[in-house]
């Protein structure tokens, strides 16, 4: 018996020390690649730029499904980005309510004549493509298409577009107007590495102003779990990704703000539409596919928030969020299961692969398992309290220390939550996630893993949300 | 006991690291306002230097308040600072005309700009280096030419793009004739600050220099003087492009397409592009040169612009 309690002990520390660890060095290499990335972008204004004829062309491709609520000031939004040469393609996934008949009158649209799209990806059925008569929207296109989820729009919507670069968002998100701007300069910039993806930071913007679709005033959420994913967005993107972006493992490119070469995707498939989780698939099979053609490339991230999303606010969304990623990257690890210590994949079958699983797919049933084992010892009596009291303020002061560390480094590059009020706030909210938000969503994972062992079917789950607060 | 006592001294370090962390988020915002402060401080200083330098060449008269305040000093101490200041006469400088073509350059030397520019730029690490060589060329800062020229084959890429870009700046066309020289990759970043520049500051191309850099072997340079050729519609140049098509670099020949997608080509070109067909390097490019011939035979009025807008 005291063998078995020794030997789940030393798992459980070995475990979490790794962890803590591979956190440490990711702050380490997120102060570098921040660092760097400023003083880069000193050399690229995109001032500079904008007069410039021999720019990449970009699609900006957003599915919509029933967001016939906020369809219009969504897509004045996404019509009021700058870049010279860019085209607006909306993808009406078979929606229910009147978003397609709202847009036809807002935007004068005509049903346009049908052209051949790429053969490589495959999509369900278009049922028409619209174009404005009116020559302030010659950028924007409609894509009226029988249902088939978002994957499946988005990979419409590459096949029609005739541009260079495409940019995957979601019609329900505020995208900052230089966004494209700036998220083309790594394609601009590339020497002897292609960029095979580029994403940027993604920031909540619920309870703030949105006027004619762009964010006018920044606020901090009012409820507490989206004050919360504020602070987790930080982490992830601040320090995560801006991490693995500088060792080149970044693995995962938001699926609501992705900047793709268009002959890449089609080269690849597109988006796989049996996954819930489109955006790790994609993004890994792009660097299998580079790996597998032995031609140097990168995933690139940006810092800077240029995308605006609204964070579930209710419990109830949360874990249908939480629920369908956990089920996205369970199925993208199965899928890819070769690249597991494989060395023909290099450094990304040998180290990065192995992260997601250990660290990333394997953290909550760690976790899951942890609380397990504390109900069972609890039982027997097998817990010295104090000790274990102990572990837990130590192990609570680590998760302080890394949200405190992404709320300082957020606070000196950028300017969003500059006040001294807006960080007080965000760091009450960093220290209650360990009580707030995290039992909720170790709840959510484990529910979706737990549907994807028992194979029980589940869809991507409805996203009720607020909507902004406009002008 | 011994475990407890030694979790409980490692959670007092903890506490003490957070609260350390606090303390330089405080100090980040104080910081950041006493920034402000010093730019308010930085623009009043300008706006008084340049209105006075504005007002002596355009002979106007000068408020004596201007000359009577004298009170404002800043030093440009640090990068930031030097960047800042840097950045509001470049904005005046592409806002504003004067009839004094050196009022710039004069207050950047009076201003202390010009020293520490001079400083930066002599220095061993990359990133003064190249921010200098960046404002030198924004400002105008015509004397600091023989400083950067030796820069264009530096070992760092953004020295080197700096010293590049700033030799377009100073020279213009002229300084396409060390292009067969360049050894080094060229990214699309720099092509566009190259052709933007030319086409703000030497809108004549100057043929002389033009033929001298078509000696290059470079892709990277071949790639920009393509773009060259459609940016300046230098027509008589389109031989030169229809050439690389059959170009091995895959970037090469894909630029070359684009920019015949926006030209008129007659028969004889048609003919030497179908020639070329037999010869090209990469499974796609048969198919969008087919596409290319097709799209110049079809006798409508093509709408020739770059991209799809």
């Amino acid at each position: 018996m005291e063998i078995i309690k020794n030997g789940i002990d030393y798992f459980f520390l070995v475990y979490g020390i790794a962890l803590f660890i591979c956190y440490f060095f990711l702050i380490l290499f997120a102060i570098a690649a921040i660092h760097k990335n400023k003083k880069r972008s000193l050399f690229l204004n995109e001032n500079d730029m904008k007069g410039a004829i021999d720019l990449p062309s970009i699609s900006l491709i957003a599915p919509a499904y029933n967001e016939g609520k906020s369809i219009i000031i969504n897509v004045y939004s996404l019509l009021s980005i700058q870049y010279p040469y860019y085209e607006l393609i909306i993808v009406n996934d078979g929606s229910k309510d009147d978003s397609l008949q709202q847009l036809i009158a807002e935007f004068k649209l005509e049903i346009a004549p049908f052209y051949q799209s790429d053969q490589h990806i495959q999509h369900a059925t278009v049922i028409g493509i619209y174009k404005s008569t009116d020559p302030k929207y010659k950028h924007l296109t409609i894509i009226n298409k029988q249902n088939g989820g978002r994957a499946d729009a988005l990979n419409c919507g590459i096949a029609y577009a005739k541009t260079n670069l495409v940019l995957c968002t979601d019609a329900d998100c505020i995208i900052e107007q230089d966004a494209l701007l700036k998220m083309v300069r790594p394609y601009l910039e590339e020497l002897d590495k292609e960029i095979i993806a580029c994403g940027g930071a993604i920031g909540i913007a619920n309870d703030s102003i949105i006027e004619n679709g762009i964010l006018k005033e920044l606020k901090i959420p009012k409820s507490i779990l989206a004050r919360i994913q504020v602070v987790e967005y930080i982490r992830a993107f601040l320090l995560g990704r801006m991490a693995w972006h500088h060792i080149d493992g970044l693995m995962l490119v938001s699926g609501a703000f992705g900047l793709y070469p268009r002959s890449r995707v089609l080269e690849v498939g597109g988006f796989d539409k049996n996954t819930v989780g489109e955006d790790l698939e994609l993004c890994i099979r792009l660097r299998s596919h580079m790996e597998q053609l032995r031609e140097p490339y990168e995933v690139v991230y940006i810092p800077e928030t240029l995308c605006w999303t609204e964070a579930p606010s209710t419990r109830k969304v949360y874990i249908t969020q939480r629920d369908r990623w956990a089920r996205g990257l369970w199925e993208t690890i199965k899928k890819h299961r070769q690249l597991f210590f494989n060395p023909k994949y290099r450094t990304m079958g040998m180290l990065f692969f192995p992260y997601w699983v250990f660290f990333e797919l394997g953290a909550p049933i760690v976790e899951f398992l942890g609380l397990i084992c504390l109900i069972v010892l609890t039982v027997f009596g097998l817990i010295n309290w104090p000790v274990a009291i102990a572990l837990f303020v130590v192990v609570y002061l680590i998760g302080c220390i890394f949200s405190t560390a992404a709320i300082l480094l957020y606070t000196v590059n950028f300017k969003h939550y500059a006040k001294g009020s807006m960080v007080i706030k965000l760091l009450l909210a960093a220290y209650l996630e360990s009580f707030i938000s995290h039992p909720i969503m170790l709840y959510a994972e484990i529910k979706g893993y737990f549907k994807k062992i028992f194979g029980i079917k589940s869809t991507w789950g409805t996203m009720t949300r607020k909507g902004f607060t406009t002008k | 006991m011994m475990q407890e006592q030694l979790l409980y001294t490692i959670a007092l370090g903890l506490v003490i690291f957070l609260v350390f962390l606090w303390v330089v988020i405080g100090y980040s915002i104080i910081i950041r306002q006493s920034r402000y402060v010093t730019r308010s401080k930085i623009d009043a200083f300008f706006i008084q230097k340049l209105s006075m330098e504005y007002a002596e060449s355009n002979a106007l008269n000068v408020p004596t308040h201007l000359h009577n305040d004298q009170t404002i000093a800043i030093k440009l101490n640090n990068g930031r600072k030097l960047q800042y200041a840097s950045s509001i006469l470049i904005r005046v400088q592409d806002t504003f005309y004067s009839e004094n073509d050196n009022m710039i350059e004069q207050v950047c030397k009076e201003s202390g700009i010009y020293k520490e520019i001079n400083k930066k730029i002599k220095k061993q690490n990359w990133y003064p280096k190249a921010m200098a060589i960046w404002l030198s060329y924004e400002l105008d800062l015509k004397s600091h030419l023989t400083c950067i020229k030796p820069l264009i084959s530096h070992k760092n890429v953004l020295v080197r793009r700096e010293a590049q870009i700033g030799l377009v700046r100073f020279w213009g066309w002229k300084s396409l004739k060390i292009l067969p020289q360049l050894k080094y990759p060229i990214s699309l970043w720099q092509q566009i600050r190259i052709i933007e520049n030319l086409m703000d500051y030497f809108p004549i191309p100057d043929l002389t220099y033009m033929n001298k850099a078509l000696e290059t072997q470079n892709p990277f340079g071949i790639e920009l003087l393509i773009r060259l050729i459609r940016r300046f519609e230098m027509h008589a140049y389109k031989n030169y492009v229809i050439e690389q098509l059959a170009h091995p670099n895959k970037n090469v020949s894909e630029t070359a397409i684009e920019v015949l997608e926006t030209f008129d080509l007659n028969a004889d070109q048609l003919y030497k592009i179908e020639n070329l067909l037999t010869l090209l390097p990469t499974a796609n490019q048969p198919i969008r040169i087919s596409q290319l011939i097709a799209l110049q035979q079809v006798p409508t009025n093509k709408e020739k612009q770059h991209g799809n807008n």
